[in-house]
């Protein structure tokens, strides 16, 4: 894990996507060829399990609950899940990290990695070693002019793909960041926002075509250090008003108080919390920590683990106990 | 009805892949490939697609393993399916035919299976 302005750069998450060259990709697969496939791979990545760096729970999607497929999604942040179409897909699980092989959604085997803070090379070497024991002795959809073989098909290439969740109210409040996002386009960089509440946004890099996976990360890397001191110039040259400062005391005040709390609320209030840790004026809990709980206080998590409870409550009591010892 | 070559079925009107049915139409409107041999049928389409995109850059990322330049098309250590027959893909594109109501297009894949299968009888005799 990195400690390169983690008060702003939340965590990295990397994926390969590969497919078999002897199978229809998903979209054409007939349901019997999935079954087949999801069995095959299935039974082969469990033959190869002695061989992978960790060990990994295998659940077949459609016999996920819904409240155990949303919490496996929020928790390994996997995207591009159609809810209704969940059959014959496999998820392979870390029992203790935060990476998965996913069988049959989109392509035929997808692995990704979540790291905390900018460690794409982290996330990146973890899930390459994954894939050199898994689809090395596969017969992969695999061209030497072009790449790894997608359905889309101005996608192939190096079938990687990369992003970092960043927290940037300060860009986000001065206008700057819609300025940056233009400029950044030309370079193949994307940065959307997650959510309507706290400031959250994904910065990827969707130029996959011309470079190999090294480049791609560099770039990106380069990209989100640079959005990072763009953000720590802003939050501390235009953004820290009394009025701000207030907020923030505020916002301790409403987490360690509140009787309910709803997940957007929440989102709300730590992104002002955040702010006043990283510029010394919140103490008693740090960034990392956060970032931690913030795992457990998704909807998806509580709605896991407190099967009756009433989630704003049951989350707010949690909140409670974490901000115990913060102070201002 | 005319053949480019023993491994496509090919007409006027559509090129059709005979492992997956990806007609020529899905490829340049839709930019989508149905498997890894479309990229072969398709190949001049795809290039072209590709150069508009990107240019004449050549692949520069990973190659799987040392493997793959010995792992037959079709086989794997978990995975086996034997080799596809010209009357195999025939056979594939009768069914899409069939599914798909182009009963004139059946009609000429079915006589051309049944030529397949007495050639091979006649081959077998001599």
């Amino acid at each position: 894990m990195s400690d390169f302005y983690n008060d702003i750069i939340i965590d990295s998450s990397v994926s390969l996507r590969r497919n078999l060259k002897n199978y229809p990709f998903c979209e054409k697969m007939t349901p019997a060829q999935k079954n087949e496939l999801l069995s095959n791979l299935m039974q082969y990545i469990k033959n190869k399990a002695h061989l992978l760096p960790c060990k990994f729970n295998y659940n077949e999607a459609v016999f996920l609950s819904e409240r155990e497929f949303n919490f496996l999604k929020d928790y390994l942040k996997l995207e591009n899940f159609n809810k209704t179409e969940l059959s014959s897909i496999g998820i392979f699980k870390a029992e203790s990290d935060k990476i998965s092989v996913v069988i049959n959604n989109n392509e035929h085997i997808g692995i990704s990695a979540l790291s905390f803070g900018l460690s794409l090379n982290e996330a990146y070497s973890k899930i390459k070693y994954i894939d050199n024991v898994i689809c090395d002795e596969l017969p992969l959809a695999f061209n030497n002019k072009i790449g790894y073989l997608f359905s889309e098909i101005l996608e192939n290439g190096t079938g990687i793909d990369a992003y970092c969740t960043m927290h940037l109210p300060a860009l986000e409040h001065t206008s700057e960041l819609k300025r940056y996002s233009e400029s950044m386009k030309n370079f193949g960089i994307k940065i959307e926002k997650t959510g309507e509440f706290g400031s959250i946004y994904k910065v990827r890099n969707v130029l996959k075509g011309l470079v190999d996976e090294n480049e791609y990360l560099e770039n990106l890397t380069a990209v989100v250090r640079n959005l990072a001191y763009e953000e720590k110039a802003a939050r501390e040259t235009m953004f820290i008003t009394d009025e701000i400062k207030k907020s923030i005391v505020l916002a301790v005040e409403v987490l360690k108080n509140s009787m309910e709390l709803n997940y957007d609320m929440l989102l709300q209030m730590i992104s002002l919390v955040k702010i006043g840790i990283s510029e010394g004026f919140i103490f008693g809990i740090n960034i990392g920590e956060i970032e931690k709980y913030m795992d457990i206080l998704r909807d998806s998590s509580i709605e896991y683990s407190y099967e009756d409870e009433n989630k704003d409550r049951r989350r707010a009591k949690l909140i409670k106990s974490i901000f115990e010892k913060v102070y201002y | 009805m005319k053949y480019k070559n023993e491994n496509t079925y090919y007409n006027d009107n559509n090129r059709i892949c005979p492992f997956c049915g990806t007609v020529k139409n899905e490829i340049t409107e839709n930019k989508k490939a149905g498997c890894a041999f479309c990229y072969e049928i398709f190949a001049e389409e795809i290039e072209l697609m590709r150069k508009q995109k990107y240019g004449d850059f050549p692949y520069k990322g990973k190659v799987p393993g040392a493997m793959q330049a010995l792992v037959p098309v079709y086989k794997t250590s978990a995975i086996t399916i034997s080799s596809l027959s010209l009357k195999e893909a025939k056979k594939r594109l009768l069914d899409i035919a069939v599914r798909e109501e182009r009963y004139e297009d059946a009609a000429v894949l079915r006589d051309e299976i049944r030529e397949l299968e007495n050639r091979r009888r006649a081959e077998n005799n001599e």
